[in-house]
């Protein structure tokens, strides 16, 4: 699916400014926005999803207009068919691991789900290995458990595209390996474009089929990383990525 | 002796209450409406709501006085157009227990929604909540607990009030007499026996209150 971002935003918080100017396609399913912490990549997403209204650009997401400041479109966020898992997992901390699953399912006035939905969020918990912990609430959680409980929720009503804030940075180091590939099947299972933001290089050698990377809250370089020139089938995936980030932060 | 106490207890109960039920519905939807939106002027805003908590009660109720007395901006057209006058009536007292006790839930509603997290709201939004859903289902049940202890201490300061209930509704036993002002006239009339335990009853229904109030704000979460 094409993906296409061209935002700017200006923001003033606390006397100091910051200049988002965001611009990169990609049409790869696995895109890796990489860039150290404070470059606008959590803004970046957060327009995407409309939790932030940019300034003015354009949002495009396979043939959906998301934004769009010329046309005067910009869908809120209920409309915008994404699947979010924040950083910190942003669970619903009152609500049991079935009711975050089963938010986005369709609920009566009294709170309840028929019997369709409730199917839903059986199949949901057991595909993420959640159905011993239902009633369990996110605090009582392990750190890989609350990731499942947030992409479960993310995914369970069949977004165009799944954006994870550094998805693996809450975690313990030991646990990233497996989540990495838990993250890879999953994408695969749903056949779902993702955008995964990092400043881990060992995520961007894993996932990355486009890699954008970010700096100063300017995109300073796109690339695809799955074409089929020779001499990049030849490299490593691994040795492509650490090509690629060197060309844009050389060591110095 | 009993009866005595009985009469006054009930109506303070009632004055309090429909006063605190005033102020939840008032104070949180404003308190929601500053702590989510900017807009100029926000601060005046809060600063006239929390108002009541420092002035004395007196001229609160001589505000009261000027605005739904039956010559006041808002009484006379009460009065005229509805045949409502609302001094020295019990419903005026709610409405001074309600004034008086409006900061109190307005304030801890204001610092309960603002402790909400927003990130938890953007995530009901992607989700596809419609805002009704998402302040029904994550802003309230999360901000609920702080808004409750202040309700409790709202309907504390409301059986205690006294000096706008006074000037407002008077102190007419039977009719207008709540629990604060029977304390008054008990002393006043010598009656220590009936004071006693009046103020015993005052006082055994405001700690209760309090210990309610205290257990509410411990967290949760």
């Amino acid at each position: 699916m094409r993906v296409r971002v061209d935002i700017r935003k200006r923001l003033i918080s606390e006397g100091r400014e910051f200049q988002l100017e965001a611009a990169f396609e990609a049409e790869n399913d696995r895109i890796v926005v990489f860039g150290p912490s404070g470059s606008g990549k959590s803004m970046t997403l957060q327009c995407i999803a409309g939790l932030i209204t940019p300034d003015a650009g354009r949002i495009e997401i396979g043939t959906r207009v998301l934004f769009d400041s010329v046309a005067g479109i910009n869908l809120p966020p209920q409309q915008r068919r994404v699947g979010y898992v924040f950083q910190e997992y942003a669970l619903f901390p009152h609500l049991s691991v079935e009711g975050n699953v089963g938010f986005a399912m369709r609920h009566t006035i009294a709170g309840r789900m028929d019997a369709a939905a409730r199917e839903r969020v059986r199949d949901f918990l057991a595909l993420f290995a959640l159905q011993d912990l239902a009633r369990n609430l996110p605090r009582e959680l392990s750190g890989g458990q609350r990731q499942r409980v947030a992409l479960a929720r993310a995914l369970i009503h069949r977004p165009d595209i799944l954006l994870l804030d550094e998805p693996l940075a809450a975690l313990d180091p030991l646990l990233r390996e497996s989540v990495r590939r838990e993250l890879l099947e999953i994408q695969a299972r749903f056949r779902i474009p993702m955008i995964i933001i990092t400043h881990d290089p060992a995520d961007a050698e894993v996932f990355a089929e486009n890699l954008i990377v970010f700096d100063h809250g300017r995109v300073t370089r796109g690339f695809s990383l799955k074409d089929d020139s020779a001499a990049s089938i030849a490299a490593s995936q691994r040795e492509r990525v650490s090509r690629a980030l060197t060309e844009v932060f050389p060591p110095s | 002796m009993i009866g005595q106490a009985l009469v006054p207890l009930l109506l303070t109960l009632k004055v309090a209450g429909l006063a605190t039920m005033l102020t939840l519905v008032f104070g949180v939807a404003l308190a929601y409406v500053l702590a989510r939106h900017a807009f100029w002027g926000k601060e005046i805003v809060d600063a006239v709501c929390t108002l009541p908590l420092v002035m004395p009660p007196t001229v609160l109720g001589y505000y009261l006085i000027v605005l739904i007395g039956r010559r006041g901006w808002i009484g006379e057209w009460l009065y005229q157009h509805l045949g409502i006058s609302l001094i020295f009536t019990w419903q005026g007292a709610v409405l001074a227990s309600a004034v008086v006790a409006f900061p109190l839930v307005f304030k801890s509603a204001r610092a309960a929604f603002e402790g909400v997290d927003r990130q938890l709201e953007g995530a009901a939004r992607t989700l596809g909540a419609s805002e009704p859903r998402v302040f029904f289902r994550v802003t309230l049940p999360l901000a609920w607990r702080g808004i409750l202890a202040g309700v409790m201490l709202a309907f504390a300061r409301g059986m205690g009030e006294f000096g706008a209930t006074l000037m407002v509704a008077g102190n007419i036993p039977g009719k207008t007499q709540t629990l604060s002002l029977a304390v008054y006239d008990a002393v006043e009339a010598g009656r220590d026996d009936l004071a006693n335990f009046l103020v015993l009853l005052t006082s055994i229904v405001c700690i209760a209150v309090l210990l309610a109030s205290g257990r509410l704000l411990r967290p949760r979460y």
